[in-house]
């Protein structure tokens, strides 16, 4: 196979939403067809769910030889964990537009180009997940990043929304210019921005020049943002309050996991070499937004600004995973990999859930998203109760939901990485989250209801939480399958070039 | 006397004067004819290293497209005496020491890398069109056709956010 041929092979999944983008786009400009136009993205996602799955995928190395991995010369890379990820994207997608389908109609925003966008950032989301060098990580960024400033600021009438967009676009376009200036520094430091290519050269005993330590801390800034870390964390509330809630649920799962993956690319493969530079300036960023998120969390009476806070604490949790990558043993580092792989993947989950109840709780002229607005819940409908009790209890991590299995995994993680006193940090953190986790608990079973509109719940709504609570349940109770399959994503990570 | 670094020193110094009176003037017409000063003077770095191909694209596309794009937003929008900044004093101060601390890292940071020292990264010989075109449609052709993408989302964006309410 031709180096072009084998690329456009590898690429198939990318080239396939892209083009159900296009199609969409082209599908909503008949009336005839609008109503279907979201049914359909789904579908799409759905499909190219399908396609990053038909890649072989077996135990030990799959069927490609290490080096063939590599496609686009040495620009993308196919291994298990951009698989597992482009799966992690296209499950979160095909959830939020599920919640989107009459969201958007009570919104009055309802159109064919939301799920189009939606389609184009999963591809930038997916190039970033491949992406070895950092110019194709870039683009990938941003490529997710301007469908992500769009879909913020989709409600156009709502001066929060706009407000949200405009803080997000300035901030992010800032950030944009840090990775970039980063990025050149980097280059005429070592002269190349191929991570494996960085990697090789440190083992060659180049010397640390400061340009790389520099070049270094702008790629964390600039990441930091994207991840939401304190003290990059500034955009994240307003953002995640004033987007549209379905974009809020995809933004802070999605986004979050594809900004991840760049960074375990660029930190435990391109600088490796040097790892006792940036394992402080992660440890710092780490325990800033943990403690910070969730104290600021703690007096939050907006449900979305309240998860806002709560992601910028999770982000927190899952640099540890990294932190812990810093370490030179193989075992270690797969251990660290594995715990921020699960971790994402079960947040994801969570998370989806949790933002699909406060899109129930939006009906005409109601916004439903503050913390009372969830009182009473359990005397109206048990069940619904049932399931964000069980998103509560996930994300504060209580033993029997997926939340307790990413969080013990970390947990271990640093143990064994001998980083005792981030774990400590950790537990100490989850214990002051569990406190406004369970405050939405309190509201929902012992306070009267202080509405009585309908709550808006439709079968996308209802599928979709289906699908977090069992998967929250399920994996909290047997977990083996999933460890399983991330275990073996990681195997199949392409080390060498 | 090496007149190379001494033409690089003039547009250096000619950049950064054109930086700092753009962000200081506080009328915006005056800011962008600034900012075509510091565009041009970059420009001018570029020839004495050699990138033709940088320098026409920077004087094109800079100092021609996004400044006259930048006039045009700012007759529309009609900016009279720019209000300032309600920032306050303690934001300023803050600002200032934030600022000098930078400076201050950063210029430690590049004073230890010895100056003169050539860059490990490729210099750009004749005919750097050619290595372009071959750079920007083979080796990273894959970056390229995803900024074309990027491109296409950024219109439908500026469309879905500009059309007028149904």
């Amino acid at each position: 196979m031709s180096d072009l041929a084998q690329g456009l092979y590898f690429l198939r999944p990318e080239l396939l939403l892209s083009f159900y983008g296009f199609f969409l786009l082209l599908l909503s400009t008949l009336p005839v067809f609008r109503r279907w136009v979201g049914g359909l993205a789904a579908l799409g996602c759905l499909l190219t769910l399908g396609v990053v799955l038909s890649f072989p995928y077996q135990q030990g190395m799959n069927v490609f030889q290490a080096s063939d991995l590599f496609f686009f010369g040495n620009l993308m890379i196919l291994d298990g964990m951009a698989l597992f990820f482009k799966g992690a994207f296209l499950l979160a997608a095909i959830l939020s537009i599920l919640i989107s389908l009459r969201y958007l109609d009570t919104e009055g925003v309802q159109s064919g180009e939301y799920y189009s966008l939606i389609c184009f950032a999963v591809v930038g989301m997916m190039i970033m997940a491949s992406g070895t060098d950092l110019l194709s990580i870039f683009v990938g960024l941003e490529l997710m990043a301007i469908c992500f400033y769009i879909l913020v600021g989709y409600l156009r009438g709502n001066r929060k929304s706009n407000e949200a967009a405009m803080k997000y676009f300035l901030l992010g376009a800032f950030s944009t210019g840090v990775f970039v200036y980063g990025a050149s520094l980097i280059y005429s430091a070592k002269g190349t921005t191929n991570l494996y290519q960085l990697a090789a050269r440190f083992e060659q005993g180049d010397p640390h020049s400061p340009l790389l330590i520099l070049g270094m801390i702008l790629l964390t800034v600039s990441l930091g943002f994207k991840v939401a870390a304190v003290p990059f964390h500034m955009w994240a509330p307003d953002a995640y309050e004033g987007a549209p809630t379905a974009v809020t649920a995809f933004l802070s799962t999605a986004s979050k996991a594809a900004a991840f993956v760049a960074f375990v690319r660029i930190y435990a493969v391109g600088f490796l070499g040097m790892r006792d530079q940036w394992l402080p300036l992660l440890a710092v960023l780490s325990v800033a937004s943990m403690t910070l998120g969730n104290t600021s969390a703690l007096l939050q009476d907006n449900m979305k600004r309240m998860l806002a806070y709560s992601s910028i604490a999770h982000a927190g949790y899952v640099l540890i995973g990294i932190i812990v990558m810093s370490r030179p043993e193989v075992d270690t580092m797969q251990t660290g990999m594995l715990s921020l792989m699960l971790y994402l993947m079960i947040y994801t989950f969570i998370n989806l859930g949790a933002f699909s109840m406060v899109v129930m709780l939006r009906r005409e002229n109601l916004a439903g998203d503050r913390v009372v607005d969830f009182s009473g819940l359990h005397q109206r409908s048990p069940m619904a109760a049932f399931a964000m009790l069980v998103f509560m209890l996930s994300l504060a991590g209580i033993p029997a939901t997926a939340g307790f299995i990413g969080k013990y995994y970390l947990f271990a993680a640093a143990m064994k990485a001998h980083f005792a006193w981030l774990a400590v940090v950790m537990v100490l953190n989850s214990v002051v989250s569990a406190f406004y986790y369970l405050r939405v608990v309190w509201h929902m079973y012992q306070k009267p209801p202080v509405d009585s509109v309908r709550y808006a719940v439709s079968p996308g709504l209802v599928a979709a939480v289906g699908i977090c609570l069992a998967f929250n349940l399920l994996v909290g109770i047997f977990p083996e399958t999933l460890i399983e399959l991330t275990r073996r994503s990681i195997l199949m990570l392409g080390r060498a070039g | 006397m090496d007149w190379g670094l001494v033409l690089f020193y003039f547009f250096a110094a000619l950049a950064v004067v054109g930086g700092v009176m753009m962000i200081t003037r506080k009328n915006a017409v005056h800011s962008a004819v600034y900012l075509v000063l510091t565009f041009v003077s970059v420009a001018g770095i570029y020839i004495l290293l050699g990138a033709d191909f940088l320098f026409a694209v920077q004087v094109l596309v800079y100092a021609g497209g996004i400044v006259v794009l930048f006039l045009f937003v700012i007759m529309l929008v009609n900016l009279e005496e720019s209000r300032r900044l309600s920032g306050g004093k303690l934001h300023l101060a803050a600002s200032a020491v934030l600022t000098c601390l930078l400076f201050g890292m950063l210029a430690t940071l590049f004073g230890r890398v010895a100056v003169g020292q050539p860059s490990v990264a490729a210099p750009l010989g004749e005919g750097n069109l050619q290595l372009m075109g071959i750079a920007l449609f083979r080796d990273y052709m894959l970056p390229f056709e995803v900024v074309s993408l990027l491109l296409l989302v950024a219109m439908i964006g500026a469309i879905v956010l500009g059309r007028p309410r149904a």
